[in-house]
């Protein structure tokens, strides 16, 4: 399938102190392609959320030009590339406006002026497509750190955007609620064509990605698909699929890239038996 | 910490509970302002009477209620007493220097008791039988007209909602702290009044800190979501003005007319 940039960075530099030199994000270009999934890994201060934050525009650009499907990020834009763009946040209890899941959820959608009837339309599908839509009435309070998130990505979804970007939003959560909301987003993105951008240290979340972007010090370190970034390094620790892989490889029988999620997995190991 | 009930929402299925939250305000507003009109002590007394059928019908605990009451009373007796005390005429009983204690004085003392409670009970009753999000949009639609001289209505009703989203996030994070304290050998409520003051230092920077860091997500969460100031924005939830709050709007008009007509 040919790729098509939907995100692209050019040159971006970002320093919190404009009176110093230091700085966070230092001659970034990348370009996010439509339906692309990507994980943008690296060490703590390495830039990661820093590049989140620019790119909806919670930061001002200070070098550089981000643009989406050929628009410039720019104060006038902002509202635009909200629009277009979701954000999910690390912290599920900090994220909550509403009172109950629907309120929450149609909070997007009352900023954009929307009809009431429109917005009980595009609250219902959002939470049904998540899975939320028997818990709408819910104080967020009632919620598992899951469903919280779902009730975020409802969010997102009810203001039909084109990139989903997740600052480490799989992190506050258990480890059989993220692989669940892991295979939510993956259905979603499927169904619905979308990008997401997901910061993460999460080797799960690796899994889903299709290209897997490395951050050193503010710059691009490395851009490739699972198998090439933790190839090209040895002391990243892979996630369980690829490490099997690798064994397998060793004895002559490699997986193929397409089996890297559980269920493939366990589905390839069962028809070579 | 949780033993605050004002400003507490009970769930429930009474008449009150299904009433317009609108409604319920104004009539909180209203039936306040009548207690300051009230004459004699029969009128008083029928209030009261009034009071305690309205909290009935909540179907909430009378002890709820009272202990809602609980962290005023020092308050309340204080103004009580210094009523009673400044008050002169009819029999004197017991008089010392300026102060007095007579039969208007004590009177007046039962009737600022009276009215106090009355002042907390229905707060109290309009708190637990509304969510505070409805009370929200109950003063987001009264202070509507006041757009009309920029007055920063949206905004307004925005901030009291997630502060009073927040309410039970802070409540719980304040006994987390405190228990944290206590595990390391902190004693709250002991000592003289400056200790006590002291011990507080390590309870209150840890929930300011807190406080503020949330306060810093939510400003990004409101700006990801497209809140921006002065914006015209429409509603998702519905006030709808139903039969019963016509009979609860008549039911007011006709204590009106008992307070100004026939208290005369």
């Amino acid at each position: 399938m040919l790729k098509e940039a939907v995100l692209t960075i050019k040159d971006l530099s970002f320093r919190y102190d404009l009176r110093t030199n230091d700085y966070q994000l230092n001659q970034i270009s990348l370009d996010f392609n439509r339906g692309e999934w990507v994980t943008v890994i690296g060490d703590n201060g390495s830039g990661k959320s820093t590049l989140a934050r620019v790119m909806i525009g919670l930061y001002p650009v200070e070098r550089g030009i981000i643009q989406l499907d050929g628009v410039h990020l720019s104060e006038e834009t902002v509202p635009l590339f909200r629009r277009r763009i979701g954000m999910v946040f690390q912290n599920p209890d900090n994220q909550f406006i509403g009172t109950s899941v629907e309120d929450d959820v149609a909070f997007s959608l009352e900023n954009q002026n929307l009809t009431r009837s429109d917005m009980k339309r595009r609250v219902k599908e959002a939470l049904q497509e998540v899975g939320m839509w028997q818990e709408r009435k819910l104080d967020p309070q009632q919620l598992s750190g899951g469903q919280k998130q779902r009730v975020q990505i409802a969010g997102l979804l009810a203001l039909q955007p084109e990139i989903m970007i997740f600052d480490e939003a799989f992190v506050m959560i258990d480890p059989a609620a993220r692989r669940d909301l892991l295979e939510l987003l993956h259905r979603l993105k499927e169904k619905h064509h979308l990008t997401i951008i997901s910061i993460s240290h999460e080797r799960e979340a690796l899994v889903y990605s299709d290209r897997i972007i490395q951050l050193k010090q503010g710059t691009v370190f490395r851009d490739g698909s699972l198998t090439e970034i933790f190839a090209a390094d040895e002391s990243l620790e892979p996630p369980m699929v690829e490490r099997l892989n690798r064994a397998l490889t060793a004895r002559g029988r490699g997986i193929s890239e397409s089996y890297l999620t559980e269920e493939a997995l366990v589905n390839f190991l069962c028809k070579s038996n | 910490m949780n033993q605050l009930i004002f400003g507490r929402y009970f769930p429930g299925d009474s008449f009150i509970h299904h009433l317009d939250p609108r409604f319920k305000l104004i009539f909180a507003l209203i039936y306040v302002g009548l207690l300051f009109f009230l004459e004699s002590t029969f009128y008083y007394l029928l209030f009261f009477v009034l009071t305690l059928l309205l909290m009935e019908q909540t179907g909430v605990k009378l002890a709820i209620y009272v202990k809602g009451v609980k962290p005023l009373i020092w308050l309340i007796l204080f103004a009580v007493t210094l009523r009673i005390m400044t008050t002169s005429g009819g029999d004197v009983y017991l008089r010392y220097g300026p102060f007095a204690i007579s039969s208007f004085g004590l009177t007046l003392g039962l009737q600022t008791f009276l009215r106090f409670v009355m002042i907390i009970f229905i707060s109290t009753v309009l708190t637990l039988t509304t969510k505070p999000v409805e009370i929200t949009d109950a003063l987001y639609f009264l202070l509507k007209p006041l757009k009309y001289i920029k007055v920063p209505i949206e905004d307004l009703s925005l901030m009291l909602s997630i502060a009073l989203r927040f309410i039970p996030n802070l409540l719980d994070e304040t006994d987390k702290v405190m228990n944290a304290q206590k595990a390391r050998g902190m004693v709250f409520g002991q000592g003289s009044l400056i200790n006590q003051m002291k011990a507080l230092v390590p309870l209150v920077l840890p929930l300011f800190q807190n406080s503020l860091k949330r306060a810093e997500d939510m400003a990004d969460v409101l700006e990801v979501k497209g809140y921006q100031s002065n914006q015209k924005r429409s509603h998702y939830r519905e006030l709808k003005w139903k039969k019963q709050d016509v009979f609860g709007s008549l039911f007011l008009l006709m204590l009106m007319v008992v307070v100004f007509v026939f208290q005369q």
